[in-house]
């Protein structure tokens, strides 16, 4: 078993006495992807945000890179690259000056954003107003400022989202790239099945705040050769643990 | 904290505010002219002698004018600070690797010194053209010195630091609920109150003081809690 860079412990988050994360323990090892699938309104960005302590979690611990996630994070932040819920920008800003102004918050000068732009499938945008931009193209520039710092982490959530399939591909290829040459660990939501199984090593299921089942993406696979679709769904809809 | 605020300034589009700067001393230039040609207008108004005084013309002046920027104030911080904590525009400002407090304190400043910086050099742009015109053609009888012009000038600046206290004090209470309207509202209610008690005593130096301090306890007070609310703030 790998380093474990990312974990969850015993998570539970409560918003005006309703639990909306319960127990919530699982674990990615460094240089995979990990996905993590559920419904909409599952807890999956809940969770994401508990890592990256935008929330702070009401019973449990959360790590990354072995720090905790509350206290200390600001360093995990420095050494992670998030994309959560829609990317927002300043709109009135140029491509190229949104990641100037990331890479500046970051505490990183003189980078040069055009290889960035154009590993997302931006190039010739850097000086394009992002009010101009499509979804697409948003979410393309969310994924190159998520990046851009050569974060050790990358937490996404739902990346995909807006892509038409040329660049649903584009991005998985990316994903996976960033992984086997730059050693990026990757943990990213979806509800999408098939891009969780397309890009995933390992998949964590919620349902209703609980994980319903972690495996390995290649074992789940040899189990249910013809019906991964169909378990997986049920795992999602909270049906338990079929395996 | 320098380079936080260059990043503020970098992000935010600061020429809206600085055209609206513009025309609060075109309008105050004019405002100023017109008081002092009351007498003329109306020499039948029980209350004309006091506008053909300079003390009380300048501090008229100054209380409208720290009025008009105690709302631009709110108007910036409604941008600058509700805007960036509120909904989606949050998680990108609290996902940046730095303290939240310094991130606050950098607005705050920015905010502030906007507005008393603002104010002061209109003012005083303000008061350079009406004291000019009237060494040379005067409207006022009253007899300009050098005493007259430096206590306008004071005046003139504890007014600027004033709506700089209060524009943080409206940010306050529009922060509570997020919502621009309440910290325009908030500066509206606070320029009222306050321009009454300074005008009910405008020479009364004890009294600038007394209000420049309780707003400058106050100011302090609610800067600590907005850096409470934003340290623990969840998104």
């Amino acid at each position: 078993m790998g380093q474990i860079v990312i974990s969850a412990n015993n998570l539970t988050k409560t918003f005006s006495g309703k639990e909306v994360i319960r127990n919530c323990t699982f674990s990615v090892e460094r240089g995979s992807i990990y996905g993590f699938l559920g419904r909409n309104g599952a807890g999956k960005t809940t969770v994401l945000k508990l890592l990256l302590g935008l929330l702070k979690p009401s019973a449990g611990t959360a790590s990354v890179l072995g720090l905790d996630s509350v206290r200390d994070n600001e360093a995990i932040l420095r050494r992670t690259g998030s994309l959560i819920e829609t990317p927002i920008f300043y709109e009135h800003l140029s491509a190229a000056d949104n990641l100037r102004l990331h890479l500046a918050y970051m505490g990183i000068e003189d980078t040069d954003v055009e290889p960035t732009l154009c590993r997302v499938g931006l190039p010739g945008t850097r000086s394009q107003p992002v009010s101009t931009f499509s979804l697409g193209m948003r979410q393309r520039l969310a994924i190159a400022r998520a990046i851009i710092h050569r974060p050790e982490v990358l937490i996404l959530d739902e990346p995909v989202n807006g892509l038409d399939p040329v660049g649903m591909k584009e991005m998985r290829i990316l994903f996976r790239r960033l992984v086997q040459e730059e050693g990026m660990t990757i943990l990213m939501s979806s509800h999408i099945l098939s891009e969780i199984e397309q890009i995933a090593d390992h998949v964590g299921v919620i349902a209703s705040g609980i994980i319903a089942r972690e495996a390995e993406m290649a074992g789940l696979c040899k189990q249910h050769p013809s019906d991964l679709e169909d378990y997986l769904i049920s795992l999602i809809q909270g049906g338990g643990d079929h395996a | 904290m320098h380079k936080l605020i260059a990043l503020e300034l970098k992000r935010n589009r600061l020429r809206s505010y600085h055209i609206a700067v513009l025309i609060c001393g075109i309008a105050m230039l004019g405002f100023q002219y017109l008081m002092a040609a009351i007498p003329y207008m109306d020499p039948t108004e029980p209350d004309a002698e006091l506008f053909s005084q300079y003390p009380f013309l300048m501090g008229i002046t100054c209380l409208v004018c720290m009025a008009i920027f105690l709302i631009l104030s709110a108007v910036m911080a409604s941008r600058f600070v509700v805007e960036e904590y509120s909904g989606k525009r949050a998680i990108l400002l609290l996902s940046y690797p730095i303290s939240r407090k310094k991130v606050l304190c950098a607005k705050l400043m920015l905010v502030f010194a906007y507005t008393a910086g603002g104010m002061l050099l209109c003012g005083a742009v303000v008061q350079a053209v009406f004291f000019l015109t009237e060494s040379l053609f005067p409207i006022c009888s009253d007899h300009l010195t050098i005493k007259v012009v430096l206590q306008s000038l004071g005046f003139l600046f504890c007014c600027s630091v004033l709506a700089g206290l209060m524009g943080v004090i409206a940010l306050w209470f529009g922060f509570r609920k997020k919502s621009v309207p309440v910290t325009i509202v908030a500066s509206v209610v606070l320029a009222t109150i306050v321009c009454q008690i300074i005008s009910s005593a405008l020479a009364f130096l004890p009294m600038m003081g007394a209000v420049l301090g309780v707003t400058g306890i106050l100011a302090t007070l609610a800067i600590k809690n907005l850096l409470r609310q934003v340290n623990n703030m969840e998104v």
